[in-house]
């Protein structure tokens, strides 16, 4: 169901905002052509557009060429600045390997040197959160199973100082967090009304997605709300390729349930 | 008053729930076998979690769409991870609240049962008189003192001590004993809240006018069956301060043309033992 936005004035033109490419080729390139197929032309990217998956170049180059704004991830971070950040095990083969790959392409800093946030208007643009762009996630529950709920109304209300929206990638999960409630878009509900409002955008991931649904998952912002997308694509092609490079086979199967 | 209403509000955000009865709730949620009404049942018992998934449901986010009456409708609308979402965030806050805090436990834990057990007698009440609106006068009973509910948990002690336990034993009014000595009372709170949270007009008016005078001519029939759920609940022990002065029951009896009101009130006794014994409370 989508909120009859046509009635409303527009504040801008709409963007859409995509993260955690991860080097997945299909998911972005079948992404990009729904994009087009909306008539937007302004394409913002969290970060992470690399890692994890098979085709970091290709990916790099189809970055330069389409997106608009581009900042880093914490897997650009790792890439461009060897042991500088703690991963676990799949993470850290699949960074090495890609660092190996960029390098011998000659896209190295291409795909790593890159500004660390964006801020236009009231909206910021970052990885992972307002308290730290590059590592820290926003969860709507703790690694125990609590809410975080009041430490996020809390972020909100003290820290969201000078912009009142951030949109963030990193989780690999689409959910807005507002101060009323952690809000999950549903086959029936996929639009918000954000206008006014103090809130994290999550937009969830195009080549990693961890919520249960293996599509790739962007959002649509027209200054007054946002609608989330997801894209299906050729997942089959994407895990064989990873197989097939010698990444961890773990990287493959996650894709195939979206987890 | 308007700034001392408004500030409590602010903080209405964290009012936390039974913790046990939150818990079997989201047991029931991660059952594979669990259907959409179990989980709308154990929701509409809880008035808390009703206030907060109606908020929600109802919130700017869904500009645009219908006001939102119903819990089923609400979970229709939020979807199941949003819902659970909204669980996992109250029975958080209520195991924080109620950790080292047993007595405030039980005092929100009484209030709470209020509030259940006027929605199970409201709704009896409204099936004989208004059988359509039944529903809505259910949830309505249900968030009727939510504005109590957050002075308690805001407060804590000291407003059963120096208001509640006061009003009973002077037999007074809550409201005045509220306004005299914290210069608000829960019902303006409560029908602030409701305002505040873009809730249904009649659950406004039940917070708001619980405590009015009834007066037949104004008072509608569904506000007439929250005021008299409010008492009956009251007399049958599912309330602080019972020897508050309360309205008499008749005027409220005779204005809703009840025909035995004694074998429906002992009617909403067995419903309110069975919902008591479903929740383990």
């Amino acid at each position: 169901m989508s909120l009859d936005s046509k009635s409303k004035t527009k504040h801008r033109d709409s963007i859409a905002v995509l993260s955690d490419v991860h080097s997945n080729l299909e998911a972005f390139t079948a992404t990009l052509r729904e994009i087009q197929k909306l008539g937007i032309s302004k394409i913002y990217s969290l970060g992470d557009g690399v890692g994890y998956g098979p085709d970091p170049v290709e990916c790099t180059k189809l970055a330069e060429e389409n997106i608009t704004v581009r900042i880093m991830g914490n897997h650009e971070y790792a890439i461009r600045f060897p042991d500088t950040l703690r991963f676990n095990r799949d993470a850290q083969a699949a960074a090495d390997w890609t660092r190996g790959v960029l390098e011998v392409a000659g896209v190295l800093d291409k795909a790593t040197e890159l500004p660390m946030s964006y801020q236009e208007g009231d909206v910021l643009f970052v990885h992972g959160s307002v308290k730290g762009h590059i590592m820290d996630y926003v969860f709507s529950e703790d690694r125990d199973g609590y809410s975080t709920f009041d430490a996020i109304a809390q972020t909100l209300e003290e820290s969201f100082v000078g912009f009142r929206l951030c949109f963030v990638g990193h989780n690999h999960t689409p959910f807005l967090a507002t101060e009323e409630g952690f809000l999950h878009p549903h086959a029936e509900v996929d639009e918000f009304y954000v206008a006014g409002r103090k809130l994290y955008v999550c937009v969830g991931s195009v080549g990693q997605p961890r919520d249960g649904d293996n599509r790739a998952s962007f959002v649509v912002y027209n200054g007054e709300t946002v609608k989330y997308h997801r894209v299906p694509y050729d997942v089959a092609t994407t895990a064989a390729k990873i197989r097939k490079n010698g990444l961890p086979e773990r990287l493959a199967d996650r894709l195939l349930v979206g987890r | 008053m308007l700034r001392a209403i408004d500030e409590f509000i602010r903080k209405a955000d964290r009012v936390p729930s039974i913790p046990a009865q939150v818990s079997s709730l989201l047991q029931t949620m991660s059952s594979p076998v669990s259907s959409v009404l179990e989980i709308e049942a154990m929701i509409a018992a809880d008035t808390t979690l009703s206030a907060r998934i109606l908020r929600l449901a109802n919130s700017a986010f869904y500009y645009r769409m219908a006001p939102v009456t119903r819990i089923r409708d609400a979970l229709t609308r939020l979807g199941f991870k949003t819902t659970r979402s909204m669980v996992v965030t109250v029975w958080t806050q209520s195991l924080r609240a109620f950790k080292h805090n047993l007595r405030e436990a039980a005092i929100v834990s009484m209030l709470l049962n209020h509030g259940t057990s006027c929605a199970v007698i409201a709704k009896a009440i409204c099936e004989v008189v208004n059988r359509e609106r039944a529903e809505d006068v259910f949830l309505a009973a249900l968030l009727h003192d939510l504005g109590r509910i957050v002075l308690a948990f805001q407060l804590g002690d000291s407003y059963v001590a120096d208001v509640l336990f006061v009003a009973d034993r002077a037999e007074r009014a809550t409201c005045d004993v509220e306004e005299e000595m914290l210069g608000l009372n829960h019902a303006k709170l409560g029908g602030r809240l409701m305002e505040a949270w873009r809730l249904p007009r009649l659950f406004e008016e039940a917070a708001r006018g619980h405590h009015d005078e009834v007066r037949p001519k104004d008072t509608a029939p569904e506000l007439a069956a929250v005021m008299l759920a409010d008492i009956w609940a009251t007399e049958l022990g599912h309330n602080l301060a019972p020897h508050a002065l309360r309205p008499s029951p008749d005027g409220l009896i005779e204005m809703l043309a009840l025909p035995h009101p004694e074998e429906l009130k002992e009617l909403c006794k067995d419903k309110i033992a069975t919902m008591m014994d479903i929740f383990e409370i």
